[in-house]
């Protein structure tokens, strides 16, 4: 019996002669085994766009993240102390070899 | 007596409307600490073509991992479905019943003019969320 009422057209199951066409949401409303909640659709905002079209957006933001992080700062702040370092060695020796000179003008 | 976990379902196909039921239902799933079913339903029938069909289930199974993407940005944990029927409602009321479904949350559409006449929508007339239930 229930398969047979599943097997009904829309526009039967929905119980309605009024109407040519049943919409889904009704036959759900009438026919689901559990309860039914109508949702209401707010109004168009930038959050409703085609999801689709989000997934493609996040994708492409992601990708795009990605690049850039691959691409900026690690690289150029591995030189930069990569740079200071070398400039601090040289300094040092630099005062490595100036420092006995000094002390040999003080003995003197 | 042992614990069982609140079973939410909403049936998405891409359009606003479907996105606005998916958003009560996240939400009601949040809040319900509830387990969330994303039901995706591919129209089959006299009029569908075969080619399109595909289309519209490969466009379904993008839609599907970018709900499931956004139940785990809210930690609500989901499962996707996809389906195929001339019956979208029938298909939808079947998963309901064999997964033990609670609450089925569906996005209505708004009839205006002579599309109302025509094609008649109960849950049009309501100024809110509305729901309904079924003892079946």
């Amino acid at each position: 019996m229930q398969q047979q009422q599943q097997q009904q057209p829309l526009t039967q199951a929905s119980g309605d002669s009024s109407a040519l066409i049943g919409s889904v949401s009704d036959y759900v409303v009438k026919n689901a085994p559990c309860t039914v909640l109508v949702a209401k659709t707010e109004p168009l905002t930038d959050v409703q766009q085609d999801p689709i079209n989000r997934v493609v957006e996040l994708e492409e933001a992601e990708r795009q993240s990605r690049i850039a992080e691959a691409q900026s700062a690690p690289q150029h702040d591995d030189k930069r102390v990569v740079l200071e370092a070398e400039e601090a060695e040289r300094a040092r020796r630099i005062e490595g070899t100036r420092a006995p000179a000094r002390r040999a003008r003080r003995t003197r | 007596m042992a614990l069982t976990t609140i079973k939410y379902a909403v049936g998405v196909d891409g359009s606003v409307i479907g996105d606005g039921a998916f958003r009560v239902a996240l939400t009601e799933a949040k809040l319900h600490k509830a387990t969330l079913y994303l039901i995706a339903i591919v129209e089959t029938g006299l009029f569908a073509a075969s080619i399109e069909a595909t289309a519209v289930e490969k466009r379904y199974r993008q839609l599907l991992a970018w709900y499931v993407h956004r139940c785990n940005e809210f930690e609500v944990p989901s499962v996707p479905l996809l389906g195929s029927s001339p019956n979208i409602g029938s298909l939808l009321c079947s998963i309901c019943a064999e997964q033990g479904i609670d609450c089925l949350v569906v996005g209505r559409r708004g009839f205006h003019g002579i599309s109302r006449c025509v094609r008649r929508s109960e849950s049009y007339g309501d100024p809110c969320n509305s729901s309904s239930s079924s003892s079946r």
